[in-house]
């Protein structure tokens, strides 16, 4: 094909072909545009510099030829040789005013550093790689071997040639360019598309260790480093949350969380090796701290060592990484804020459960007894306080009440009272007294709670014919008798220590007699311990003084509904932070019967 | 969304995981769980042949660097082979043909274990 154009050529102009000097400079017109064709057809940077100096040390037998490229400022490096060592690919000369012309090593004598390196190089002719006005490089060859001196011909024919070889070199570097842009185009897609992946998956991820792990696939495929730990900042400080690879044992971690506190501050990722601050994790295989932005604080760090092929992190991928930890903080935070709502919502079904527990043990009509009006109350505090009471018609026509305070709130309390309750009314119609009752809660209390649960307890029984009363108290606030003879205040306290203390505890029971007109009140401390604003406590003496001044005027239902509005007024919207208890008894007087 | 297949098969000494669908930070478990399992076993001599795999994530490629380490420290490791060109660009985007080494197919990875130089 290429050899076409020269026939015809020849044919058209025989005549003129006779002189062989022409049919020389013919030959070379044609290698010329073989070359400029091969060269231009190419845009393989190794295969253009190859055959730029390969076709012509064959034509005329030259043994030894470089190729120079120009680097930044006046640095030049060897793309490329034949007939050198290998050693020299790759070396960079600095070539101040390189030449525009083709020159002769042997007619330049001066003692320039680069021509000299030529010269050590047995280089003779030097021709420039010029590219619209460009120095795009140099192009050097040796004597030929066969001793003759390049002639001003050959010198034409090859000056030519480097002017072609620099427009082929331009068009490569040129595809060498487009292919990196296209290359990091693509890395940066790349990146992006993790980014969006990660942020899609983390939205259907709600435990902090899966989203940890996706974190860490992510840096591990997209930073090819496995490496790492990630320590998050909790309300109690700092702790290590997710560690990969052999540098990070979890005993180091333990040291990087010491200092998490002084990168607070960080506000984007740093490397440990260019801040002198950063020497003590720098000395932990650390070579970039990365901080997890939330709300504008740092609410977490990664930690990363060493890439797995060594090369040191780019700052595009510092972008990558920030927006990375951020996204991950995000999802961190959306996933604690939701166990938070769901533990909320857990606690306050877990109360209404206990609220219900508690509203089926208390009674909810009191006994109809002649003589006698009984009536008890008990408001539940929100977190339910684990307060009881009960009052028991037995089979022989006593009446059995009872109050406790079971410690501690919630479900653990109610199940608690759940057991008292199903144990007294057990216990009620055996053909045990008062003391032996309460022996056999107090060891059921003991069997089945630890040492800090307990129960506080009165038992009281009531001859409603006679007045008679027997009761235990068992650790609870000692209720108030008030005698209507003579308005003394007494306080009923015999009895033993609380339920659950100790095993095998022995009760007393203490006894009475409630006489027309007399007022019993059985209380919990939620009464007592009332608190207003100025965590004042409404106390043992408001409530002896309320009793004198209103029970001997109010039935038992109107007098504890009085005491109830009394705290409330006394607490000034202050929470009621325990249950407020009541169970009152009152000896009707003859005339009222 | 495509599903995500791998398949284990212990050829001797070798343990070849068939991938096949879409391996993307939603799957990334379901392989991370096979090598594991293979790597519990001591099974260090691992081929991942990707023939039937359609596409990876970075996240997938997560999933090599974090067994890497402990394979290779066990004289084992992991080779990769039969990836189509755009499974082929994610990895070399990423710099791991720098890390681990590829094959064009399963023999060839099969044999470099059998016949290490």
């Amino acid at each position: 094909m290429e050899y076409s154009y020269l026939s015809s050529f020849r044919e058209r102009h025989k005549q003129e072909l006779q002189s062989a000097e022409l049919d020389k400079r013919l030959l070379e017109l044609s290698a010329l545009f073989e070359l400029s064709q091969l060269l231009n057809a190419s845009l393989n940077l190794k295969s253009i510099l190859d055959n730029i100096l390969l076709i012509p040390m064959g034509r005329m037998m030259i043994s030894r030829g470089v190729t120079l490229l120009k680097r930044e400022d006046q640095h030049f490096e060897f793309a490329n040789g034949k007939g050198i060592g290998k050693e020299w690919l790759g070396k960079q000369i600095r070539i101040d005013e390189p030449p525009l012309e083709p020159i002769l090593i042997s007619d330049n004598e001066r003692d320039i550093p680069w021509i000299n390196v030529f010269r050590d190089l047995r280089i003779e002719l030097i021709l420039p790689l010029i590219f619209q006005n460009e120095h795009k490089g140099l192009i050097g060859f040796s004597k030929k071997l066969n001793g003759q001196p390049f002639s001003e011909n050959e010198i034409d024919f090859l000056f030519s040639l480097s002017n072609i070889a620099a427009q082929a070199i331009e068009n490569a570097q040129m595809f060498e360019q487009l292919n990196r842009l296209n290359r990091s185009l693509d890395q940066k897609i790349q990146e992006l598309n993790t980014l969006f992946e990660i942020g899609k998956e983390l939205n259907q991820i709600f435990d902090e260790q899966g989203i940890l792990k996706q974190l860490s696939f992510s840096l591990m495929g997209q930073m090819l480093v496995n490496q790492f730990c990630i320590a998050l900042k909790r309300d109690a400080g700092w702790e290590l949350v997710f560690s990969k690879g052999s540098l990070f044992p979890k005993e180091k971690c333990s040291q990087v969380i010491r200092y998490c506190d002084r990168l607070a501050a960080l506000t984007e990722p740093r490397f440990t090796d260019t801040d002198s601050e950063l020497t003590f994790f720098k000395d932990l295989n650390i070579r970039l701290i990365v901080p997890m932005d939330t709300k504008g604080q740092v609410g977490g760090i990664i930690f990363l060592g060493p890439r797995m092929d060594h090369k040191p992190y780019g700052q595009h991928q510092l972008e990558f990484l920030s927006t990375l930890a951020n996204i991950t903080m995000i999802a961190l935070e959306n996933s604690r804020l939701i166990k938070e709502t769901i533990e909320k919502e857990r606690l306050e079904e877990e109360l209404n459960i206990a609220h219900s527990i508690q509203d089926r043990l208390l009674p909810a009509s009191f006994p109809h007894v002649p003589g006698f009006d009984i009536h008890g109350l008990n408001i539940p505090s929100k977190q339910v306080g684990g307060d009881y009471f009960d009052v028991i018609p037995l089979q022989d026509g006593k009446i059995l009440m009872a109050i406790a305070d079971v410690s501690g709130k919630g479900m653990p309390a109610a199940l608690l009272m759940s057991n008292l309750q199903a144990g007294l009314h057990t216990l009620c119609e055996e053909n045990y007294n008062l003391a032996e009752i309460t022996f056999r809660l107090n060891n059921l209390v003991y069997k089945n709670t630890s040492l800090e649960r307990y129960i506080t307890f009165f038992l009281f029984k009531l001859d409603a014919h006679s007045g008679r009363f027997e009761y235990v108290n068992a650790g609870h606030n000692p209720p108030y008798l008030l005698h209507a003879s003579n308005g003394a205040l007494e306080e009923l306290f015999t009895g033993g220590i609380i339920l659950g203390f100790m095993k095998d505890a022995q009760y007393e029971i203490g006894n009475g007699q409630l006489e027309p007109g007399d007022f019993l009140l059985m209380f919990t401390d939620g009464v007592t311990e009332c608190m207003n604003t100025d965590d004042d406590e409404f106390g043992e003496q408001r409530l002896e003084a309320l009793i004198r001044r209103e029970a001997p005027k109010r039935t038992c239902q109107d007098f504890n509904r009085y005491l109830v509005q009394r705290l409330k007024d006394f607490a000034g919207g202050r929470d009621q932070s325990d249950d407020i208890t009541v169970l009152a008894v009152k000896r009707l007087r003859e005339s009222t019967r | 969304m495509s599903g995500f297949k791998v398949t284990r098969v212990d050829k001797g000494d070798v343990t070849v995981l068939y991938l096949s669908g879409f391996l993307d930070a939603h799957t990334v478990p379901d392989f991370e769980k096979a090598l594991q399992e293979a790597i519990n076993e001591k099974r260090y001599k691992i081929i991942v042949n990707f023939k039937d795999l359609d596409y990876i994530s970075s996240a997938g490629l997560g999933v090599f660097m974090g067994f890497i380490e402990e394979v290779r420290a066990n004289d084992g490791d992991i080779k990769l082979s039969n990836l189509s060109p755009r499974v082929f660009k994610v990895f070399d985007l990423l710099g791991f043909p720098a890390l681990f080494e590829i094959f064009d197919d399963e023999e060839q990875a099969m044999e470099k274990f059998l016949k290490p130089e």
